[in-house]
């Protein structure tokens, strides 16, 4: 059985609301991200996957197997859902175990599973603790392993990092990569900097579609020679952002640094071209598929 | 506008677009069906012109006392104590005095009593006396008998009415009334019965919108008072499920003109009713709903307003005219005669609606206490059975 | 076996988290019933009144609720992402929850019996009837909408309308029995059964 989910001309509507269209998409074994703004449709093709929601036509294999046969699909895939909640009397134990046993697993698998999971997360000393005491970050981490309990094939994780501390984004990061080793992860995200520090292969989502697809390499190497900096006054940066699309800005004293992203070398004294980030690259791949970009899409100040 | 805001979003959620098709529902299968034809006026000479009760002693007394010595020897005395049928066994001790009482109103004991087949009042018993005797009979039975103050009058003193009778409250009717007013209270009778209960499953649905669209967090870090916001909340609910009454209301009195379109009406009976009449249970229902639903939950909410509505409907289903106390919360009248009966509990009525609406506000401001409570994280949460268990953590 | 036993689980861990409050609530009604009305010594038909117009109020309190803990659309995701159909998980609860619908109204009669009242098999059938067909209303409305409160509010509104539409609602009559009449209370039966199937059936059917 080839370890891979194919994707294959799927169209997805809400309503009238097209919300998935035409996707195209091969996702192999390892970290894959998923880049978008909200509302692009990347939750919707993680619950499709998922088997939350049915397609509208198009084909998908999960390894080899068809989204269709639901009950297998569930049982070789992991779910975590953008905002993880659990019943709010239930313990953390006693949440890993009932959802142990809806996906299938016998009391031994059981009893061998859940505190391997819950060490791996950290949350052995907080294991008697019930749902709705946890804290943002305990509760994305016991959505996490559950996610992980039944030893899914496919885990599919949907903005993960939404709402986490910085270390604690980082500690979640780390998890995910070293869980992909041996598994399809995908992930989902607007948040640029999960896909750096985690992703080799990424697709960019917007409105439906898939605007690109490849590897973080690929995507910085596309934007090369399109991303600038200028030292400027301040009281020209309203100019500079009406005119061009801003990746980043570090305000000193009088003056910005401002970064920028645009197909020719923008003719203002003073610009030098850099080195493309990922936000850069991404910003720059919206930008020349004809998104609108302006109007402040900036996620985060370098 | 906030108001504005609110009200619509009571409008356009699914309990309230329910809540309107059964008002509607009612109105047509119970009220504007059943008023087709004008009141006649009574014709002189008939036979009958129906019974009334009528506070007769002489009547009254020999009746009752047959009654209790009745039930006496059935061994159980029959009684409806919140509506509903109870059959009530005497210990020995209350057998003891219900003797007595017996002996009291009859003049003779047990023993004459099974040697006689028949009994007299006492010339020296007053009426006055009697009726205390009688009302600690219905003490004894554990309340809701047929002796105590409420149905004592019903149930052993009814006579046919005369024609002067029938005329007279034909004349209340058409003068005192002006028609619309009896009209008025027949719709109000029905449209009480809705009204009284349902809006708690808006209220409660519409305080769980904010746990389900995670809006609470993000009022609660807004600047507005939460007694502005409560109260706003409060009054747009009313008045959005003011609309149901209004519209029916429009349509009654387009009716009871039709009817009669020679009678000399109050064209602002029905709306003068409503107001006074249902506006106090809509309230107190919203209020019901949006307090319990803050301390504790939906559910809740739901039931306590839903036992308070199922005992008051079950103690006005043995009298379905006039008997109104200071605190029953659903008013029945359902009949266009009875003009007297209403207004001789006016004082009653006019304490119990006032009631009622101070009451519904001084809920909605210790709604509006507890809600700033969890504003500032400090109220927890007494009871609760979630219908929307997350509270989602902030986004970036 | 292992079928059995998970099947076992999830029945132990509904009934501890998400049955127990209903469930009060249920008994604190029984307890009213019997504070409200009368039990003892009442005749054939009185006897239907607790029953029929007061104990039948447990079926909407128990089998309402039973898509209540999904009703947070996340938790929905995930359960529904697992194995085992989330359908399957309502069976269960639904089939526990009858059970407890039966027991307590079962156990009821049986306290109007031990009181001297006439009561009979019929009255057993005819009031878990009642309590079950407003209990199903409930359950199809907040299935379909996806809101609880929907459910009570809707079965609440039958429950009121039988105080006065009786003759409009012919044999799904609930308060038949008080009036001397049982045939009412098959329809009660069937009907419910429909309706469990037919809620069934659209939610498998009508995924997004």
């Amino acid at each position: 059985m080839d370890n891979c989910i194919e994707i294959k001309n799927v169209d997805k509507f809400y309503g009238k609301k097209q919300a998935l269209k035409n996707v195209n998409l091969t996702i192999h074994q390892g970290m894959f991200g998923l880049l978008g703004r909200n509302g692009a449709g990347k939750t919707t093709l993680m619950k499709t996957l998922a088997t939350l929601h049915a397609k509208k036509n198009g084909e998908i294999t999960v390894c080899g197997v068809p989204i269709e046969h639901a009950k297998e699909i569930r049982g070789m895939t992991g779910y975590l859902p953008q905002d993880f909640s659990m019943y709010p009397t239930m313990t953390v134990q006693e949440s890993l175990d009932y959802l142990g046993v809806l996906s299938g697993m016998d009391g031994q698998l059981r009893k061998e599973r859940v505190p391997l999971l819950l060490k791996r997360v950290n949350l052995t000393e907080s294991k008697h603790k019930k749902v709705k005491a946890l804290s943002g970050g305990m509760k994305r981490r016991l959505g996490i392993a559950q996610a992980l309990l039944h030893d899914p094939k496919v885990l599919i994780v949907d903005e993960p990092t939404a709402g986490l501390d910085p270390e604690e984004r980082i500690r979640f990061r780390n998890l995910l990569s070293e869980v992909a080793e041996e598994r399809i992860v995908i992930l989902s995200t607007h948040i640029v900097g999960d896909i750096e520090a985690a992703c080799e292969n990424i697709a960019i989502m917007n409105e439906g579609e898939i605007l690109w697809q490849g590897t973080v390499l690929e995507l910085l190497h596309s934007a090369e020679g399109k991303v600038f900096t200028i030292n400027i006054p301040k009281e020209y940066l309203s100019q500079i952002k009406e005119r061009y699309i801003v990746t980043g800005m570090l305000a000193q004293n009088k003056y910005t640094t401002v970064r920028m992203v645009a197909e020719n070398k923008p003719d203002i004294q003073g610009i030098i071209p850099v080195e493309p980030n990922v936000e850069d690259a991404y910003m720059y791949c919206l930008y020349s598929n004809g998104c609108d970009v302006s109007g402040g899409d900036v996620s985060c100040c370098f | 506008m906030l108001f504005l805001k609110e009200c619509k979003k009571v409008l356009f959620s699914l309990t309230f677009v329910i809540y309107c098709i059964t008002a509607l529902a009612m109105y047509f299968t119970q009220f504007h069906g059943d008023i087709g034809a004008p009141l006649e006026a009574p014709a002189p000479g008939r036979d009958d012109y129906g019974m009334t009760a009528k506070e007769i002693p002489e009547l009254l007394m020999p009746e009752a006392v047959w009654s209790l010595i009745t039930e006496y020897y059935s061994g159980s005395f029959t009684a409806y104590p919140y509506g509903f049928i109870k059959h009530v066994k005497l210990t020995e001790k209350q057998k003891a005095r219900m003797e007595e009482i017996i002996l009291e109103v009859s003049g003779l004991t047990m023993q004459e009593l099974e040697a006689h087949e028949y009994f007299k009042i006492p010339e020296d018993l007053t009426y006055e006396h009697f009726r205390e005797l009688m009302r600690e009979a219905d003490k004894i039975i554990g309340g809701g008998s047929k002796y105590g103050d409420n149905f004592i009058v019903g149930n052993f003193s009814y006579v046919p009415k005369t024609y002067e009778d029938a005329l007279l409250e034909y004349e209340q009717f058409l003068y005192e009334d002006k028609i619309t007013g009896a009209y008025a209270r027949l719709y109000c009778d029905y449209l009480g019965i809705i009204v009284s209960v349902l809006p708690v499953f808006v209220a409660a649905a519409l305080a769980n919108r904010d746990k389900k669209s995670r809006m609470e967090q993000l009022i609660f870090a807004r600047k507005i008072s939460s007694v502005k916001l409560i109260f706003t909340r409060f009054f747009s609910l009313t008045a959005i499920m003011l609309t149901p009454v209004v519209i029916t209301a429009v349509i009654a009195q387009i009716k009871v003109n039709s009817i009669y379109p020679n009678g000399t009406m109050d064209s602002f009976a029905l709306f003068k009713y409503a107001a006074f009449w249902l506006v106090p249970n809509i309230m107190a229902a919203s209020a019901v709903g949006m307090l319990i639903t803050e301390i504790a939950s939906g559910l809740l909410a739901i039931f306590i307003q839903g036992v308070w509505w199922i005992t008051s409907i079950s103690a006005a289903t043995s009298g379905l005219t006039g008997r109104i106390g200071k605190f029953t919360l659903i008013m029945r009248h359902n009949s266009l005669m009875g003009y007297d009966a209403f207004f001789d509990r006016w004082e009653n009525i006019v304490f119990n609606r006032i009631f009622f609406t101070v009451v519904s506000i001084l809920g909605i401001a210790l709604t509006a206490f507890i809600y700033e409570q969890k504003r500032k994280g400090v109220f927890n949460v007494l009871f609760k059975i979630n219908f929307q268990n997350s509270k989602r953590q902030s986004k970036a | 076996m292992s079928y059995l036993r998970s099947t076992f689980r999830i029945l132990s861990v509904n009934l501890k988290h998400n049955f127990i409050p209903h469930l009060l609530i249920a008994l604190v009604i029984a307890f009213m019933t019997q504070v409200l009305s009368g039990i003892t010594a009442l005749n054939t038909r009185e006897a239907a009144q607790p029953l029929e117009r007061m104990l039948s109020l447990t079926g909407i309190v128990l089998l309402t609720p039973i898509f209540l803990p999904e009703q947070n659309e996340n938790i929905r995701d995930l359960i529904r992402s697992k194995r085992t159909d989330y359908l399957a998980v309502c069976v269960i609860r639904l089939l526990y929850s009858i059970l407890f619908l039966a027991v307590i109204i079962g156990f009821f009669t049986y306290m109007m019996l031990c009181r001297e009242s006439n009561v009979t098999i019929e009255h057993f059938v005819g009031g878990f009837a009642s309590a079950l067909f407003l209990g199903a209303l409930g359950f199809f409305f907040a299935g379909l909408t996806q809101n609880t409160i929907t459910g009570y509010m809707v079965s609440a509104i039958y429950y009121i309308a039988n105080y006065s539409l009786k003759d409009e609602l012919k044999n799904f009559y609930l308060f038949s029995m008080s009036a001397g009449s049982f045939t009412e209370k098959y329809w009660l039966l069937g009907g419910s059964v429909v309706i469990f199937a037919v809620t069934f059936f659209l939610l498998k059917y009508s995924r997004k």
